[in-house]
């Protein structure tokens, strides 16, 4: 007997409702994972348009830290949406009309020694550390959303925690 | 317990066990280093959760769904559910594709698209709309007034295009459905809204097959072009690219090549970019150079020519005449038969040969300027291609008569036939290059003369020599330049570690600042200077800080606000005291003493002669070297110029 599994979108719903509830919370960690408002605005949409594949039951069952998965995944493989143009019709080419965070991106996006520092350590050891820190995931959703086991997103987030707090007191004095 | 980064980060998120964090917490009570490193990474958690959070605001949200296909996924609209796309680019080039018009086609020159029905009812014509553009139809959703984000439309009244036989995908949620129709647009051509199906395939993205149903840019002269299967019908835009087209029946039944319509149906090539130095027909015989006619043909004694153009030529350089041309035209209009005005069907049709060695890149024209002797001579036929050729070549642009100066490329000098007869080298005076004849011909002709071969574009070697010398001659005048202006002005690099004191194993100053304009009663050594100028500024206090693992001490005197940056410089007075002088900052009341026990035991402002603005002396428990610079307001700290001294 063949199992018939429900259609993509069915899930959509519970896609949309994961999106609406934790948009804040992921266009947060890709301002900060990226340092450009309009860079993290296309990488949350294109991981909201990767999370449209991923099957309903890693929905249910990963929650949020797919839709982090997502998001990470889309910007260290810098994959824009829409897609970045490439070659001299890039020239020419109709960037469509940018999405408006408000206010609130612009204060994220000012820069002081944090950010900078922030910045300024390795991609994974920041995401880990954002994840932790400030989405407030665990060590098993971190490693859902890192694709690593929670033991290693342990790791990572140690390093990472040890990175940033050298690199944040050198350049504080 | 054994002191670890690792489990102190997991017992700050909570995620030890219940044994494991007891263990902790007794050895913390014990380990100094380990109570030190949980406060650091306490503070580095609070600093990254203090980080700002944003709100996206709900219609952004919104935009944001439907630009992902979120929403749209969860709306189906009258055509059924939409499938999801083969992968991201494709559908999302389609969403970059379709908005704008053609970038190379701004003109809207030949963009009436075919196979467009006409939208009921019609939507309304947007007034800047160019030649083909997609817009969002007017019946679609509501779309955030801030945002104009591309979506789909539901169009229930477009006829739909009959999508394909796909097969039963039930059992795989993810699988979607192979050559789908892609989205209905609006699309508006010259402001007339008209409707119709965008292939994928005409979008570039390959997801299906077939032909394109839209065909925006192709106009009707392109979709009309009267091509056969073999031969190209002369057009009139064809005149600009002449097709060396035999008539029929010209090729022999081995020529003709039923099987490769594509290479008939292509222009005549013109040069290669790069063509193969192999594919340059050798030399025939002596003063022909080329392929020369076939095999068939006889060759053709040239003495009488080649005597006659000797005269010519004589008789040029005694008259003046230094144009290679007017000798050619003072033999050629008796000898030369009337040329065709251009290769095609209303000239000569070339033999098979010169067919062959058009598709190698190689240019008749270009080897018949090798050498004087055959020059419009000997093969009367092939010189008449050659130059019908060369004027109607589409490198050519405008066509150049023989008896027209040519412009000659940069570096490139023809030898003048006078000149060259006068040196006893007539046979190897060489005409203008021809267009259609770039520099790989030449080089061939260099290398076979022994020289050494021009370089690409017909540049000589004493043109890039000289281009060369004038390189190095203005980056010498930069560097002279810039040396002098270094020296004049001298400002180390901040942060740089130099200027040790007399004694100590460090490194000797490199450049030592210039002393100040009044000689003063202390002669320091191993000074520095960073900074420019200044003035305002007071020195507030003083600051005590090892880095690099307790390596260096770092002392920060905090200057309040001011104008420019101040002077500062350092210098030893022996090998332990450090003076510093601020010019343009008044000294401190009170400044801060080291704690005991570190490399700077003291701190006191004094008074020297010579010196102007505040001057510290720092007493050093060791010679050491040192290094500062400054650093303007902290956005953490106090406003204001801070001078950072480095001692290691």
């Amino acid at each position: 007997m063949n199992t018939v599994l429900e259609r993509p979108q069915t899930a959509a719903s519970t896609l949309e409702d994961f999106a609406r509830q934790h948009l804040d919370a992921l266009v947060t960690y890709a301002i900060h994972l990226t340092g450009t408002p309009e860079e993290a605005v296309e990488y949350v949409t294109a991981g909201m348009f990767y999370a449209r594949h991923f099957p309903p039951a890693s929905l249910q069952r990963d929650g949020r830290a797919i839709l982090y998965r997502a998001v990470t995944r889309a910007a260290r493989q810098h994959q824009h949406f829409p897609p970045q143009r490439k070659g001299v019709a890039r020239l020419f080419s109709k960037r469509p009309p940018l999405i408006s965070l408000g206010s609130s991106a612009a204060d994220a996006n000012r820069i002081n020694t944090a950010k900078r520092a922030l910045l300024a350590t390795e991609f994974s050891r920041r995401s880990a550390l954002l994840l932790r820190d400030l989405a407030k995931l665990s060590y098993r959703e971190i490693g859902v959303a890192l694709e690593c086991s929670p033991e290693a997103a342990s790791r990572l987030v140690a390093a990472a925690r040890r990175e940033f707090g050298s690199i944040y007191r050198d350049i504080s004095i | 317990m054994k002191c670890s980064l690792l489990t102190l980060s997991c017992a700050l998120d909570g995620e030890l066990s219940k044994e494991r964090q007891a263990e902790l917490e007794s050895h913390l009570v014990t380990c100094e280093r380990c109570r030190t490193g949980m406060r650091y990474l306490r503070e580095e958690t609070e600093r990254i959760s203090q980080l700002v959070k944003v709100t996206v605001p709900a219609g952004t949200a919104t935009a944001l769904l439907e630009r992902a296909k979120v929403i749209a996924a969860a709306q189906p609209d009258a055509e059924g559910p939409i499938d999801p796309p083969k992968n991201a680019e494709a559908e999302s080039d389609r969403t970059l594709v379709e908005p704008g018009p053609d970038p190379f086609n701004l003109m809207g020159i030949g963009s009436q698209p075919i196979d467009i029905a006409e939208p009921d009812p019609p939507a309304p014509a947007t007034p800047d709309s160019g030649p083909v553009e997609v817009v969002a139809p007017t019946d679609s959703a509501p779309v955030d007034s801030d945002l104009e984000v591309f979506r789909r439309a539901p169009q229930p009244d477009l006829p739909a295009m009959p999508a394909p036989s796909a097969p039963d995908l039930a059992l795989d949620p993810l699988q979607e459905t192979p050559g789908a129709p892609a989205d209905n647009w609006l699309i508006t051509v010259n402001g007339t809204p008209q409707a119709g199906h965008l292939d994928p395939a005409e979008m570039g993205t390959g997801t299906a097959g077939g032909p394109p149903q839209v065909r925006a840019g192709a106009g009707p002269a392109a979709a009309e072009a009267p091509v056969n299967d073999l031969w190209q019908v002369p057009t009139e835009e064809s005149e600009q690219f002449p097709v060396f087209m035999p008539l029929p029946g010209a090729l022999p039944p081995d020529e003709a090549e039923p099987d490769r319509p594509a290479e008939r149906l292509a222009p005549a090539p013109g040069p290669s970019p790069d063509p193969d130095p192999d594919s340059i027909p050798p030399v025939a015989s002596e003063g022909v150079v080329g392929g020369g006619w076939p095999d068939s043909e006889p060759e053709q004694s040239t003495p009488d020519r080649e005597e006659m153009m000797q005269v010519a030529l004589e008789e040029s350089a005694i008259l003046g005449r230094d144009d290679l041309a007017s000798a050619r035209s003072s033999v050629q209009p008796s000898e030369v038969p009337e040329e065709p005005d251009r290769l095609g069907p209303a000239g000569i049709p070339p033999p098979p040969s010169i067919l062959r060695a058009q598709e190698k890149g190689w240019s008749p024209n270009a080897d018949l300027n090798l050498g004087l002797p055959d020059i419009g001579a000997s093969k009367p036929p092939l010189d008449a291609l050659a130059r019908s050729a060369d004027r109607t070549s589409p490198l050519a642009g405008s066509a150049f008569k023989d008896d027209e100066p040519r412009p000659s490329r940069s570096g490139f000098t023809p030898v003048r036939p006078a000149a060259a007869a006068a040196a006893g080298t007539a046979d190897r005076a060489v005409p203008p290059p021809s267009r259609r004849a770039p520099a790989r011909l030449h080089e061939g002709r260099d290398s076979r003369d022994g020289k050494p071969p021009l370089a690409r574009g017909g540049a000589t070697p004493r043109s890039w020599t000289k281009t060369a010398t004038i390189a190095i001659a203005a980056l010498a005048v930069v560097m002279i330049g810039w040396t002098l202006t270094h020296h004049t002005t001298t400002s180390p690099t901040p942060g740089t570690n130099v200027n040790s004191p007399s004694g100590s194993k460090a490194t000797p100053a490199t450049s030592p600042t210039p002393p100040p304009s009044t000689a003063p009663a202390i002669a320091l050594s191993g000074t520095q200077s960073f900074g420019s100028s200044g003035s305002g500024y007071q020195v507030q206090n003083a600051r005590y800080g090892l880095h690099q693992n307790g390596t260096q001490l770092w002392v920060v005197f905090q200057l309040g606000s001011g104008s420019g940056a101040p002077k500062i410089t350092t210098g030893f007075d022996g090998a332990q005291t450090l003076y510093v002088e601020m010019q343009g900052v008044a000294a401190g009341t009170a400044v801060a003493q080291p704690p005991p026990g570190e490399l700077v035991t003291s701190v006191q402002p004094g008074h020297v002669a010579g010196f102007s603005g505040a001057v510290y002396i720092l007493q050093l428990s060791r010679a050491a070297k040192v290094s500062g610079y400054l650093l303007s307001g902290s956005p953490t700290g106090p406003a204001g110029e801070r001078v950072v001294l480095q001692l290691q």
